[in-house]
């Protein structure tokens, strides 16, 4: 087993894939798997149990087969200081935008200079992309083949997160511009963040015990009702150049057990891809935990295409355009249908390539 | 028999750079004029020959061009900066007690020895809105507190700030250096001739220093188009790309997305300044020697 | 014009080192005035003293008249010649000479004019265009001198100007200054370690050892009438023998608390009358100089030079006898180095 750091494991995996050296099995991220699926790096697998998440399932399935097996998911839920949104007013966070929004309002009342009711790094993108999730029409559209971010859903979705910023609700910051995330919040520069389950860990490792009571986590708010939230996670991919398919199979179905899976989440609070280990302690008891199996109900699997991390990078390049440029939303979002639609063109290549027959050459001019 | 003992002591620096410079840079050229993307790498047909199209394709390439403005944005500020600098506190730590002098020295040149990424970390801290030094101290001034990393243009500013404070010691080193070659009666003549400091500064300090400055400013400019760890650390090229360096963009288009074609032609692009530069180097150091 | 007085001028450093010692001089108006010394005598410290390029700890510095102590450099009405020439390398000819009149903002036309003259004046007419470095050393120093002349000093001050040139050309350019100051007549300092060139350019000559003023006399004077020990010994070529008890056992002097010394030209092969009196031991060199001779004769240990004409008869390793007259014997304090007179 070699450990690789998350920032450049995908280009470390994706070297030995291309140098013919794969490991028998690898843990990849669902962004990942699709570029893998798309090299022909890896082998389709039998669902090991019948009670994962079911969009968590979704994302492995390629032309109707599995091609991993869900280790474990990853969702965003709001982490926010009960006690603050309290003295604003509120039991709990709102179950709608609208509603939400009105409570951003009421704690930036309360809150001192330099202090805001959301924190929204503007470099990151998943909480956009979680806002854009919520209506079904996709941003991208034609069987993932054009982008559709001028579609009027993202559009509401940018409105709104545009307007976070400009009430000034949340920072014009960047993650690196963060001292101590969980430290910070616990003394009130943010009030409400948008993150993943790792944070639950992060939380409790930099806050003193006595401070744990100052967070909690809620489900996301949506534009009507509840919201849904992305789903990512992990899987367990088997590399079609091992020559131990059967022990990799074995291993697979060793490490989905409810024992393990809890203890995977007691080491590293990823939280399990299968219902099973969720009816055991902690994962059955811990409150903080409840808003992640509550949001797990609901979530949007994204388009499964590798270059989805481009798009939404470039995604986030045009929020930053909108947020601070002054660029107007109909601008951006035109001007970024353009770029996707570009990145996209040597996938539409593909797509239409009869058997047999030469492709057009793609060389076109960015937008 | 004497040009065999010499080739066999070249040769193995020769190998090498053969083998890891030239080799890999026909790599890059052969990779920049073909679409090497994610694709290619799943399936070798899907790699082809596409001739000058990737370089066609960044000059129509909004983010290149503004890859090359920020690039150059901090050449121009910061290479005068820096000389600037690197100027004035020479001929500080030349003229204090020698008491003093070691300590300056070591202070302005450790900047230089530290490591980019932990000298681009500390400023992380240092430039915050709401903790950092720089902000506490403007707000104890009652100045405004500007969001440093968040503003395209001081963003730009901040990193220019950090390139410089990194750079400037080095300099000083070499021109410190410099100016104690210049003979003690060159200034006595001066001041029996009644020049002022300003004078002797304008008149013999700053020309007999230019073959050092015009030398440091090629080193310097040449160092700074290699503009990368700074903004990496800093900003990640945000906010707007107002801090996308050329070699920053070119980790992104390459490591991040797989578009290698265009990264290897932007690589080359890179390859063919910094060969300008060292031919300018080369050119005018008859020039800047005074010979 | 000016004269220059020095009254008890001493120069001590931060540790207390005396680098200057009581320094009485008056170097009369258009005199031109040799300093010479060994090296680390003090003699550059003085000169930079006289500029204002460093500061005196006690006496007065007076300039035509003026007490200059307290003014700084480019008030004192002094120009000065330095060793390496300090000339601009990243300035012409030209604008080397133009340098002092530019920094004092005089007008072009003037500058332009004044230059030529100068340039003129020194033979420079035809390099003005040229940097230092493509100069001869002479060239150098003419431009040196013309800078220093456009100053249009009151005092010339020359600190081992000609040191940096070859033999040859040292001789040329020491004709040439010597012409200069007839032709300018100001007040000049020359500083040097060099004995020969002090006496040969010098219409006076101080002569300094160890922050003090040993001697000031014309070279005539310093040469026959030397003041003390240290005097006599450093000023002239061969230095002047000093004989001690050994040498002196069959000639009848005192040789008790007393040093005799005679110059090695008034040694002679022959005695020129009965009342000379010899040295003798064994010769160990003969140096031929084409019309002279050095001849070295040793005894116990110790050495006496001669300069003879040249003798084919002298064999080396022979006993040899020195004669001299008694009159030319200069006699030392053995104590205080000081000459006892008759």
């Amino acid at each position: 087993m070699e450990n690789l750091a998350w920032s450049s494991a995908q280009a470390r995996l994706l070297s030995a894939v291309a140098a013919g050296d794969p490991p028998d099995v690898a843990q990849v991220g669902d962004t990942d798997l699709s570029t893998l699926v798309t090299l022909h790096a890896i082998v389709p697998q039998r669902p090991v149990a019948g009670d994962f998440f079911q969009e968590a399932l979704d994302v492995t399935r390629f032309n109707g087969r599995y091609y991993g097996t869900p280790w474990y998911v990853d969702t965003r839920v709001l982490f926010y200081l009960p006690a603050v949104l309290h003295r604003a007013g509120y039991r709990r966070p709102a179950r709608t935008w609208s509603g939400w929004l009105k409570q951003l309002q009421a704690v930036r009342r309360i809150l001192k200079p330099g202090q805001y009711p959301l924190l929204a790094p503007i470099n990151e993108y998943e909480f956009l992309e979680v806002l854009a999730l919520q209506e079904p029409a996709s941003v991208l559209r034609d069987g993932d083949r054009y982008g559709n971010f001028a579609s009027p859903s993202f559009r509401a979705a940018l409105r709104f997160y545009k307007n976070l910023f400009a009430q000034r609700l949340a920072p014009r910051i960047t993650d690196r511009q963060l001292i101590n995330l969980w430290w910070q919040m616990a003394r009130g520069d943010f009030v409400f963040y948008v993150s993943g389950p790792w944070n639950i860990g992060e939380f409790r490792r930099f806050l003193q015990p006595q401070d744990q009571h100052l967070w909690m986590t809620a489900p996301m708010p949506g534009p009507r009702g509840a919201g849904t939230s992305l789903i990512d996670g992990s899987d367990l991919v088997i590399f079609r150049r091992s020559r131990r398919q059967p022990l990799a199979r074995a291993f697979v179905r060793y490490m989905l057990q409810n024992r393990q899976q809890v203890r995977l989440f007691a080491l590293t609070g990823d939280l399990p891809a299968r219902r099973g280990p969720w009816t055991f302690a902690p994962l059955a008891t811990d409150r903080k935990l409840n808003a992640f199996r509550v949001q797990l109900g609901r979530v949007q699997p994204f388009p499964k295409i590798p270059e989805w991390g481009e798009i939404m990078h470039g995604m986030r390049r045009m929020a930053e355009q909108v947020v601070i440029g002054g660029v107007s939303i109909r601008a951006a979002t035109d001007q970024l249908d353009r770029r996707v639609n570009y990145w996209l063109a040597e996938r539409r290549a593909l797509l239409s390539r009869e058997p047999g027959k030469g492709r057009r050459r793609v060389v076109g001019k960015q937008p | 028999m004497k040009s065999l003992t010499a080739l066999f002591f070249i040769l193995p620096a020769l190998l090498l750079i053969v083998l890891f410079v030239f080799v890999p840079l026909i790599g890059v050229l052969g990779l920049s004029m073909t679409d090497f993307n994610i694709y290619s790498l799943a399936n070798g047909a899907d790699l082809h020959f596409i001739g000058v199209a990737n370089f066609i394709h960044l000059l129509h390439d909004r983010a290149a061009w503004q890859g090359v403005e920020t690039t150059m944005t901090v050449v121009l500020v910061g290479v005068p900066a820096t000389l600037a600098l690197s100027l004035i506190c020479a001929l500080m730590i030349e003229s204090i007690s020698a008491r003093w002098r070691g300590l300056f020295r070591t202070a302005f040149f450790l900047p230089v020895v530290c490591s980019t990424v932990a000298v681009a970390i500390s400023w992380r801290y240092m430039l915050n809105t709401r903790y950092g030094l720089v902000n506490r101290l403007l707000a104890a001034a009652h100045l405004p507190t500007p969001n440093w990393l968040g503003t395209p243009s001081l963003a730009l500013l901040a990193i220019t700030v950090v390139v410089v404070w990194k750079g400037f010691g080095y300099g000083m080193i070499i021109v410190a250096a410099a100016r104690r070659e210049i003979p003690d009666e060159l200034y006595d003549i001066a001041r029996i001739e009644g020049a002022g400091m300003m004078q002797q500064l304008l008149r013999i300090t700053v020309p007999m220093l230019a073959p050092t400055l015009g030398l440091l400013a090629l080193l310097d400019a040449a160092g700074y188009w290699q503009l990368f760890a700074e903004p990496y650390v800093l900003t990640q090229g945000g906010p707007m790309g107002s801090t996308m360096s050329l070699l920053l963009l070119m980790y992104d288009r390459g490591f991040r997305w797989w578009r290698w074609g265009v990264a290897s032609a932007l690589a080359m692009v890179l390859t063919v300044i910094m060969w300008l530069f060292a031919w300018l180097q080369r050119h005018t150091r008859a020039v800047w020697r005074g010979d | 014009m000016a004269r220059l007085e020095l009254q008890r001028v001493s120069k001590l450093l931060a540790n207390r080192q005396v680098v200057l010692q009581d320094i009485d001089c008056t170097v009369n108006d258009g005199e031109l005035i040799s300093v010479v010394g060994p090296s680390g005598c003090g003699k550059s410290t003085l000169l930079r003293c006289v500029a204002g390029l460093d500061k005196i700890t006690s006496g007065d510095i007076r300039i035509g008249g003026q007490r200059v102590n307290d003014l700084p450099p480019q008030q004192r009405n002094v120009a000065m010649v330095f060793q390496n020439h300090a000339l601009y390398p990243h300035m012409t000819v030209y604008q080397n000479l133009a340098f002092g009149l530019r920094v004092r903002r005089v007008a072009r036309a003037i500058v332009d004019a004044r230059v030529r003259r100068t340039a003129v004046r020194l033979g420079l007419e035809a390099l003005l265009g040229r940097y230092p470095r493509e100069l001869s050393g002479g060239q150098r120093q003419r431009t040196a001198l013309g800078r220093a002349m456009l100053r249009e000093p009151g005092v010339f001050l020359l600190d081992e100007p000609l040191s940096s040139l070859d033999i040859p050309l040292r001789a040329e350019m020491r004709r040439e200054l010597s012409a200069l100051h007839t032709a300018l007549g100001t007040t000049m300092v020359y500083v040097t370690h060099d004995q020969s060139e002090a006496l040969s350019l010098g219409q006076r000559v101080v002569v300094l050892a160890d922050g003090q003023i040993q001697q000031i006399d014309t070279p005539d004077g310093i040469y026959k009438e030397p003041s003390n020990r240290f005097v006599a010994g450093f000023v002239g070529w061969p230095p002047m023998n000093f004989l001690d008890g050994d040498w002196l056992e069959n000639s009848g002097l005192d040789a008790h608390c007393i040093d005799y010394g005679i110059r090695p030209e008034r040694l002679l092969l022959q005695p020129s009358s009965s009342a000379d009196a010899f040295i003798a031991g064994r010769l160990e060199r003969i140096e031929s100089f084409g019309g002279e001779w050095q001849v070295e004769i040793s005894r116990n240990g110790s050495r006496v030079i001669a300069r003879v004409a040249p003798n084919p008869e002298l064999r080396r390793d022979n006993e040899l006898r020195l004669w001299f007259r008694r009159e030319d014997l200069y006699a030392f304090d053995r104590a205080t180095g000081r000459r006892l007179q008759g």
